[in-house]
């Protein structure tokens, strides 16, 4: 059997994929890939803003090695993987309890309920900040209503308090994401054959039994999506945070996208800045890029 | 047929292009006619409004007010440093006292001292404490205005029928703060982690004679008068109204505002809005006291806002021009008759007219007279941050005043604050 050598012709074709995604690599390198190694290049000087990079500016891995001797950066770092993951584990139990119960409302009443609960979904993260700063406000809606059962700022001090004020801003990042995975879970519920439930019903399968042996695996991809999608989000977290509490109190809410912000625009430390930033992104790749390639593949192999 | 339609088309054609000549060269006579449009980039302070209407005034050119809120409002002046001269980048612009430095360091600004000279303007009617901040290795990058300070408002109506006197020291502040708060209420303060709660503190440090550096220039931050003003800080938190800890200069003058709290520490810049029936509770009740230390003399942080001309600006004559006169007596005094915003020229200080718009003034001016101004080093800005946190630790937690400064004294020994 003759083996296809490559060949540099245009007129055998061989070229043309090449030609073809020539248009999609340019914007790709020069929109994407250029000024990410412009940052991780700027990363290794100390620079500030207006600053030249000479060869008295260089500094090698320096500001990388100042990271992991930074005592506020590893406490932001904990500070960011604690949010990603509770604000991920309450969106998912949330998103899936939702769905679930509007899937199984009347479609009428479903019909209104949807768009009423994905509306937050709409408000920008810096304005839904600025809600829950109103609703945790000590005369707002929230004391209010724990005041009716006896709670109040003492017992749950909000973001006035270093031990709930992260737990206050993920909170409100459930309001806000919920929605949205309430519209993919959705979207996955729809695309299972009913005759799967008709199936299990026959077979005397309960409600239980139902949702762990056919719903939840056939959402398994629907998952892996939402988990890539809400884990690059919430590692990257700033608005909500920032207008929420800036950070605090005592920096037990601060994340690594606030400290590099922080870092550049407060104190002009521009490149230590950027080299938060490239390490945020490997921490997030690490976190939820490895286990989405590695499904994608297994599902290649089977 | 088709010769004379190419005849119709190639007629059409050069009178298209003739009109669009003609017209091109109209609207380029009309441009050059024009006045040059300066853009201006403001924070969207409760000033910002008032900016927009005054500078509608200013002959010179046509003023495009960009107001930002603080929290962006550096980024986007250090991005349109950047940006090409003439590419829609600030001509002008409105910088807070403490980020000078760092502008003029970088060549952001535009030395102003042969536009001052020219213009004729007699720097001395400025508050020197204040015009000095604009002076860095002898040039003059800008010219000072809206001056702020902590001062204490309270509703003197409470404050007879407890009969509680307006406190004259920390202590007795303390005091009054823990009656209110005994009573389900308190003190309203910036205690939310920023800058508000370092201003806060260093106003107390100030005026009992304190200061970030000792007499040589090194750091002293732990020092027996940074720790008392931490203490103080820490039991006016500990006495403060329920939720301060989340609370900026906005919502501690919200709170006084709105007879949440009988008393706050606020930045003069908001108590404006004290007189205004629809904003407030308290306008005829509200009084200002000064805020002391424990001492009870009282010193402000000299916070103020600069008039500056990007380096990088398209028409920097006209820039200066239009900073020069945002900053005469003229347009400082109408805008604090409109809005009682606090210049830095001190005969406005003295203006009857003026003290009888802003009853606050008279506070303002005694401990401006006596404040002191953040160091203009490089490195200031990680002290200030790291006190950022250290004051928060001390309001949110149990962590000892003492201890607390002790060790940031030591996390900072090795940052160089020397230039």
């Amino acid at each position: 059997m003759k083996q296809k050598t490559f060949e540099w012709s245009l007129e055998r074709g061989d070229l043309l994929p090449l030609l073809m995604m020539l248009p999609t690599l340019l914007v790709i390198i020069f929109i994407m890939v250029v000024p990410l190694a412009y940052g991780i290049f700027l990363s290794f000087f100390t620079l500030g803003f207006g600053g030249k990079t000479t060869v008295d500016s260089f500094v090698g891995l320096a500001n990388y090695s100042q990271f992991f001797n930074d005592p506020v950066a590893l406490k932001v770092t904990l500070n960011t993987m604690l949010f990603s993951f509770g604000a991920i584990a309450g969106d998912l139990l949330l998103g899936t309890l939702i769905s679930l119960l509007l899937i199984n409302l009347k479609s009428f009443t479903s019909s209104i309920i949807r768009p009423i609960v994905t509306m937050p979904l709409l408000v920008s993260p810096v304005v839904v900040g600025l809600i829950w700063r109103y609703i945790y406000d000590p005369k707002g809606i929230l004391y209010w209503f724990l005041g009716k059962f006896g709670i109040g700022i003492q017992q749950f001090p909000g973001v006035t308090s270093a031990s709930t004020a992260l737990l206050s801003t993920i909170i409100a990042h459930w309001w806000q994401v919920t929605p949205f995975v309430i519209i993919v879970l959705t979207a996955g519920l729809l695309s299972i054959p009913v005759e799967y439930y008709e199936a299990s019903k026959i077979d005397g399968a309960g409600p239980w039994r139902t949702f762990f042996q056919i719903t939840l695996p056939q959402l398994t991809s629907v998952y892996v999506v939402i988990l890539l999608v809400s884990g690059v989000d919430t590692i990257k977290i700033f608005d909500i945070i920032y207008s929420l509490t800036g950070g605090g109190p005592n920096n037990s809410s601060l994340s690594l996208s606030i400290y590099a912000y922080s870092q550049a625009f407060e104190q002009s430390n521009l490149s230590y800045s950027i080299a938060i930033s490239v390490l945020t992104m490997i921490l997030t790749f690490c976190i939820f890029g490895i286990p989405f390639i590695r499904h994608n593949l297994g599902k290649g192999n089977r | 047929m088709k010769k004379s339609v190419q005849k119709v088309l190639g007629l059409v054609l050069v009178a298209f292009m003739a009109s669009a000549v003609l017209f091109a060269g109209g609207s380029a006579e009309k441009a050059t006619s024009a006045k040059p449009g300066l853009l201006v980039s403001v924070w969207a302070g409760p000033h910002a409004d008032l900016q927009k209407k005054v500078s509608s005034e200013f002959q010179e050119a046509n003023i495009t007010i960009d107001d930002v809120d603080y929290g962006n409002l550096k980024q986007k002046q250090l991005t349109s440093f950047q940006a090409v001269s003439g590419s829609g980048n600030y001509d002008v612009v409105w910088v807070n006292s403490q980020w000078m430095k760092e502008y003029t360091d970088a060549g952001y600004l535009l030395p102003l001292d042969s536009q001052i000279k020219a213009a004729g303007v007699d720097t001395n009617m400025y508050a020197k404490g204040l015009f000095d901040g604009c002076v860095f290795n002898g040039q003059t990058y800008g010219l000072p205005t809206f001056a702020q300070t902590l001062i204490i408002a309270y509703d003197s109506e409470v404050f007879a029928q407890e009969g509680i006197a307006v406190p004259k020291n920390a202590d007795e502040l303390i005091a009054v703060a823990k009656y209110f708060k005994d009573k389900g209420t308190g003190i309203a303060l910036p205690a939310k982690q920023g800058s508000a709660a370092v201003t806060l503190f260093s106003q107390l440090l100030f005026s009992d004679g304190g200061y970030y550096f000792d007499a040589n220039g090194k750091l002293d931050i732990a020092s027996a008068t940074a720790i008392q003003a931490a203490t103080i800080y820490d039991q006016l938190v500990q006495n403060s109204v329920e939720g301060c800890l989340a609370w900026h200069h906005d919502e501690v003058a919200e709170a006084v505002r709105m007879k949440d709290a009988p008393i706050g520490i606020i930045m003069s810049g908001l108590a404006n809005q004290n007189a205004d029936p629809e904003r407030s509770l308290i306008v005829d009740t509200v009084k200002y006291s000064v805020l002391p230390g424990k001492s009870g003399n009282a010193a402000a942080t000299n916070s103020f806002w600069v008039w500056a001309v990007a380096k990088n600006s398209a028409n920097p004559q006209k820039a200066a021009e239009y900073a020069m006169w945002m900053t005469s007596k003229e347009t400082e005094k109408k805008q604090t008759l409109a809005d009682q915003q606090i210049s830095a020229i001190n005969d406005l200080g003295k203006d009857g007219e003026i003290l009888a718009k802003a009853p606050f003034l008279p506070v303002v001016m005694q401990q401006l007279a006596a404040g002191k101004i953040d160091p203009p080093l490089a490195n200031f800005g990680k002290l200030k941050a790291a006190l950022v946190v250290s004051l928060s630790e001390i309001a949110s937690t149990d962590a000892k005043p003492a201890d607390v400064m002790n060790t940031l004294q030591a996390n900072l020994k090795d940052i160089d604050f020397s230039k």
